[in-house]
């Protein structure tokens, strides 16, 4: 089981991760862009990194914002709908393996 | 047949499980109908059939308890929220991740509080997938404070440095 996770989404599909996270005793991680600052996930989740200025394209959807976020947090796994960062995460634990 | 008699039938009829009634007189004709309960929507299959994954014969499924308490965090301070002093320039980080202050470890640092930069001078590194990110000081300036410590991770938008911009 992961111990804690990164949530490259918003809205109501994060705070539904979330949701499920705390029932299972999950830390999570919330990202979001300057313009979402006071968005209900960021309230939720147990951290919160800012990834980048509102347009989607250079916050939600930059994988490397999205996976700095998870390395500096400490996260072990990302939930994501989007396939691209997903794929991405999955080599995460290797890379977080090789800088420590 | 008076007003009282009519409500007394009309409350009869109300109490029994008659759909419709009809009562014709001389010169008088009644009729009550109940207005039916509508059928209740019936589901469509594809709702009812239970849903079936490749994890759900070795994962329990998922089903929420009721809500757990959703505490929400007291907001946190946001890093150079403040506004700076008159005259003072904020400079940010334009990206996620590990700041650092010193080309490598054991170098003397890029930048000291009280020290003066040049437009384009390297003033920290800001270390992102593996890649050291140059970050550059964007007009000549005297540093006057440094809010991040070394090897510290820095959100985007986080305020590095405080400069007073110098008349090149």
């Amino acid at each position: 089981m992961f111990r804690k996770i990164l949530i490259a989404n918003r809205g109501e599909i994060a705070l539904r991760v979330i949701l499920a996270c705390k029932e299972l005793g999950i830390k999570t991680v919330a990202v979001h862009s300057t313009a979402d600052v006071d968005a209900l996930h960021v309230k939720f989740a147990d951290e919160d990194v800012c990834i980048g200025p509102p347009a989607s394209r250079d916050s939600y959807l930059n994988i490397s914002a999205v996976l700095s976020a998870a390395e500096i947090t400490g996260a072990e796994a990302g939930a994501s709908r989007l396939r691209l960062p997903l794929r991405r995460m999955r080599t995460l634990p290797r890379s977080a393996a090789r800088s420590d | 047949m008076d007003g009282k008699e009519l409500r007394e039938l009309i409350d009869l009829i109300s109490k029994s499980n008659f759909v419709t009634f009809e009562l014709e007189r001389e010169g008088f004709k009644l009729k009550l109908e109940r207005a039916r309960q509508r059928p209740r929507p019936r589901r469509s299959e594809n709702l009812q059939r239970p849903r079936t994954s490749r994890h759900s014969r070795s994962l329990p499924r998922y089903r929420p308890r009721g809500l757990p308490p959703l505490l929400l965090r007291p907001h946190r301070p946001r890093p150079g929220a403040e506004t700076p002093a008159t005259g003072l320039v904020d400079m940010r980080s334009p990206i996620v991740g590990t700041f650092y202050r010193q080309p490598g470890p054991g170098a003397p640092p890029f930048a000291e509080p009280g020290s003066k930069v040049r437009k384009g001078q390297v003033l920290c590194i800001i270390e992102a997938m593996k890649l050291m990110n140059e970050i550059e000081a964007e007009m000549d300036a005297e540093v006057v404070e440094i809010l991040v410590a070394n090897g510290q991770p820095v959100e985007f938008g986080e305020v590095l440095f405080r400069l007073r911009p110098m008349a090149s």
